[in-house]
């Protein structure tokens, strides 16, 4: 996503801020926009057009704006960022929580997916290996190749693993969390369907169907052995 | 005869866990089917006289957590919360405790008085699983029976304890649900301030207001918002969240799930052993078939056709049975009516209305027992999965297609399905699309045309065509609904695949009949009241200068001498029909087909098929029956088929036919199921458009079929 569409660290601010007023009020309004951005009307329509342009938002002037599935995609990879680097400064660097804020506010446009991903490793590996020592980073090598971050969805038929963690919120969330996906929980994929989706798997003795969709949004940990 | 109290029993469990057979083991057949207020989600409720009380049964609907996602939740959650019930039964499935005792630690929050039914023993003990009763009571403060529905154990004692409970004779002590510390004593300090209210926690335990309010829980909001302690809960509970949320480093309520899930499983793991593990089970062997790579579809599909035959083949015989019966009922009724508009109206309008529609009886229980029984053993669930990558293609959900195969047999019961459908949007956008999938009540219509017009060596594969067709249309129509006006998020597929059971025959007859019931309360009034409005339609007003004209040549007929006795009652019959079709074109009817005329020309019909079409809306049968009065115009009185008389008549071609045989199958069903469209609806809007979707539909695609006809036939 990231690499086919180029897009200013300005208008990722827009994109992050419709984001979030969306999802309180489910529909922004330009001037919720300027007043959340602290910017005057005019160049917000300028922003919204070029969004618009891209196909991240739909947006016609004087209506209401919504984010298209593209857009959320982006907006919630963005804000994913965005609260990385904060929780990793507060987390692990220790600063305070206003400031890690506003920085990962400026940097959060420029870190790649790469880096991310470690910072977020890392901050994983501080909880499960507090004690230091030389070997302490040699360590954090080996805890980052031992078990990349998977996708439920990413596992195949007879593999097993345990949830790490579910990465959305509303209503699938929700649901996922009903039905026993939380934190540690063992499972094995069974199987998927003769169509190729949904797949099944068997979790807390009982046995679940889930469309990709929904096994994308669980981070899992695969165990080795069949 | 001592008055009986009352005692107000609610069954809460997951589903799957055996609820509603317990239910059915308890209640019997005292059972009563209705909704819950506002929401389209069945209601059963039954009692049973158990000691000096009347108990008084309320199946919640089957649910795996309370926390007010969905309407079943809701209205599961509401009821407890409220007091509604006297005693809460749980219901667990004692075979798949882990899970199902997530829901007991949620119920327990509730504080209700509660005692957990563990059902399904008899498979328990089968399975060897040793369950440590004590050990369970003590971790959940609360009783545990162990029963099972299907071998009718245990229901004694159950109702024992009920009982118990209810007089306070059981006091269990009341160990909580710990949560993680720094969440106890945030609930710690907002159940400290909620206790000052005393009308509020008198009316909802403190201590789950507190953990709801924790969770951002609507219902829990509103009710502290209406009370005085809500001006210093304002001020403290945001404090408090942002605090805890930093401390624990997730979301509150994440971290609330996973600690219940975590005493679930602690629970589980303390008190249950098993003796074996990973041993390939029953429903391992079958789903292996079942849900294999290849078979899979297949093998759906096989089912499908089986029931299909099964339905169509085996119900046409008790159809006949019912449709003589109608036929002798009309006799008998002619027989006791003195002639004239009453007899008429009892004959031609209720007797025929109802009865048409009751004749599909038959099929329509076929139909229910086997999606009965397919759902009790567990394939339904397997053939959603089967099917969702292709129904989820064109927006629908997997679970859409038990409406939409419904839906051939009649869309009345099929609107009705649609229940299992949670999301709104994926709801209405298969509710939408049924009308196209060929109901039996088009069938005559189809086969009366497709036998005048084409030769029979194709009739068959030209029938299968227009099926095709049907659910060609309800495919395309699907997709562009649900990427307009039903557009957003559809319903996430996240849903267990139950263990195969084989079901009581007792259990299965049941649904099939709480849902033929349903059908049959439809038909009695329903369908009752629109026989009676269309019979008006096509019989007024009465044109008396006509019957005086034709009573008059009738009688001119009679008095002929120079014609045998056999020619005159022909003419007299004949002249009879004649007058029949012309008081048709005179009333409410025919002139409604006069009206419309100028619109349905270019699809190549004419007033006569614009009355046919009228009364069709009746039921689409009445089509054929209509066609039939009025082409008696200009008989010869001899017994000419219908048949014969479309092939003569100029104003008929294949194209003409074909072009019909679209309308019929697509335009709006017939007012019975139109107005079970808009209960299961519940907007006028949404109805509107409905008639107005299917009857531009049927428009442009019988122009399209009647242009195209016409330049190639």
């Amino acid at each position: 996503m990231t690499d086919a569409m180029h897009i200013s660290a300005s208008l990722e601010d827009y994109i992050e801020a419709i984001f979030h007023i969306v999802k309180e009020k489910q529909a922004a309004k330009p001037r919720d926009l300027a007043e959340r951005m602290k910017v005057a009307g005019s160049s917000v329509t300028g922003a919204l057009r070029m969004l618009a342009d891209k196909a991240l938002i739909n947006y016609t002037p004087y209506d209401i704006i919504t984010l298209t599935p593209a857009g959320k995609a982006y907006a919630e990879d963005v804000v994913r960022r965005h609260e990385v680097l904060r929780d990793f400064f507060v987390n692990v660097l220790a600063v305070d929580y206003k400031a890690a804020d506003e920085a990962a506010c400026g940097m959060e446009h420029s870190v790649s997916k790469v880096i991310l991903e470690r910072l977020v490793r890392f901050a994983e590996f501080v909880e499960v290996s507090p004690c230091g020592g030389k070997d302490w980073i040699s360590g954090f090598r080996s805890h980052c190749e031992k078990a990349p971050a998977l996708k439920m969805s990413e596992l195949k038929p007879g593999d097993k693993g345990v949830i790490v963690a579910v990465n959305s919120q509303g209503e699938i969330a929700q649901r996922l969390v009903d039905m026993g996906m939380v934190k540690g929980t063992p499972f094995k994929v069974l199987r998927k369907a003769p169509l190729g989706d949904p797949l099944e798997i068997q979790i807390r003795g009982f046995l679940l169907a889930l469309r990709k969709q929904e096994a994308e949004c669980v981070s899992v940990e695969k165990k080795a052995g069949k | 005869m001592k008055a009986q109290k009352e005692i107000i029993v609610a069954l809460a469990g997951n589903p799957n866990s055996g609820k509603t057979s317990l239910f059915n083991a308890i209640a019997g057949t005292h059972l009563k089917v209705g909704n819950w207020p506002g929401v389209t989600v069945e209601k059963y409720e039954g009692y049973v006289d158990y000691k000096d009380y009347k108990i008084k049964l309320v199946d919640l609907p089957g649910t795996y957590s309370i926390n007010a996602y969905s309407p079943e939740e809701t209205i599961a959650r509401d009821f407890i919360a409220e007091k509604k019930a006297d005693v809460v039964v749980n219901v667990v499935d004692g075979t798949s405790l882990e899970r199902n005792l997530y829901l007991t630690t949620q119920l327990l929050e509730l504080d209700p008085k509660m005692v957990v039914a563990l059902n399904m023993y008899d498979e328990v003990e089968k399975l060897k699983i040793a369950i440590d009763f004590k050990m369970l009571q003590k971790l959940l403060g609360s009783h545990v029976v162990p029963v099972s529905a299907v071998k009718k154990t245990g229901i004694e004692a159950l109702l024992d304890h009920v009982v118990r409970i209810y007089e306070n004779k059981i006091v269990v002590p009341r160990d909580k649900i710990s949560y993680s510390e720094e969440i106890e004593e945030a609930i710690a300090e907002i159940q400290g301030l909620l206790e000052t209210d005393i009308p509020l926690s008198g009316k909802f335990s403190p201590r789950w207001l507190s953990v709801k309010l924790l969770e951002n829980d609507l219902f829990a909001y509103t009710r502290a918002k209406e009370s005085p302690v809500w001006l210093r809960l304002k001020k403290k509970l945001p404090e408090l969240m942002t605090s805890l949320e930093s401390r624990l480093k997730e979301r509150i309520g994440q971290r609330l799930s996973e600690d219940r899930h975590a005493f679930a499983r602690g629970a589980y793991k303390e008190t249950v052993t098993t003796q074996h593990e990973e041993k390939k089970t029953i429903t391992d062997h079958i789903d292996s078939v079942v849900l294999n790579r290849f078979l899979g579809v297949p093998l759906f599909l096989f089912i499908m056709w089986l029931i299909f035959q099964v339905t169509f083949t085996l119900g046409e015989v008790p159809m006949g049975w019912l449709e003589s019966f109608f036929a002798f009922l009309g006799d008998r009724v002619s027989a006791l009516l003195p002639e004239g508009v009453l007899r008429s109206l009892v004959v031609d309008g209720m007797i025929a209305g109802v009865g048409g529609v009751v004749g599909f009886l038959p099929n329509i229980l076929l139909l229910f027992l086997g999606l009965s029984f397919l759902e009790s053993t567990g394939y339904m669930a397997r053939a959603a999965f089967v099917v969702d990558r292709a129904f989820h293609k064109i927006g629908l959900h997997g679970k859409s297609f038990i409406p939409m195969v419904t839906g051939f047999g009649c869309s009345v019961p099929a609107f009705m399905a649609c229940r299992t459908l949670k999301n709104r949007g994926d709801r209405l956008a298969t509710m939408m699309v049924i009308p196209f999938m060929s109901c039996g009540a088009k069938l005559p219509v189809h086969i009366l045309l497709i036998g005048a017009f084409f030769p029979a060596s194709m009739s068959a594969n030209i029938l299968f065509g227009v099926y095709l067709f049907g659910i060609a249309v309800a495919v395309f129509s699907a997709k562009l609904l649900k990427s307009t006006i039903f557009k957003g998020t559809s319903e996430p597929f996240v849903m267990e695949l139950p263990v195969y059971r084989l079901p009581t025959l007792r259990s299965v007859l049941m649904q099939m009949w709480i849902k033929a019931w349903m059908y049959l309360k439809k038909a009695g009034t329903v369908i009752l009241a629109v026989s009676v409005v269309v019979w008006l339609v096509c019989n007024f007003p009465v044109n008396e200068k006509l019957n005086l004209e034709y009573g008059a040549k009738i009688e001119a007929v009679k008095q002929d001498k120079k014609t045998t006795a056999e020619a005159k009652a022909g003419t007299a019959a004949a002249l009879e029909n004649e007058l029949a079709a012309k008081q048709m074109e005179y009333s409410f009817a025919g002139r409604t087909g006069k009206l419309i005329e100028p619109f349905i020309r270019p699809l190549g019909f004419d007033w006569r098929l614009g009355v046919a079409l009228t009364a069709g809306l009746a039921a689409k049968e009445v089509v054929v029956a209509t066609m039939g009065t009025i082409y008696a115009l200009g008989g010869t009185g001899e017994n000419e088929s219908l048949t014969a008389r479309l092939r003569s008549d100029p104003a008929y071609n294949p194209a003409v036919a074909l072009s019909l045989i679209i309308f019929v199958l697509l335009y709006v069903p017939c007012l019975s199921a139109t107005a079970v469209f808009h209960q299961e609806g519940g907007e006028l809007k949404i109805t509107l458009f409905y008639i107005a979707y299917t009857t531009v539909a049927a428009w442009v695609l019988s122009f399209a079929v009647y242009q195209a006809g016409k330049a190639f036939l």
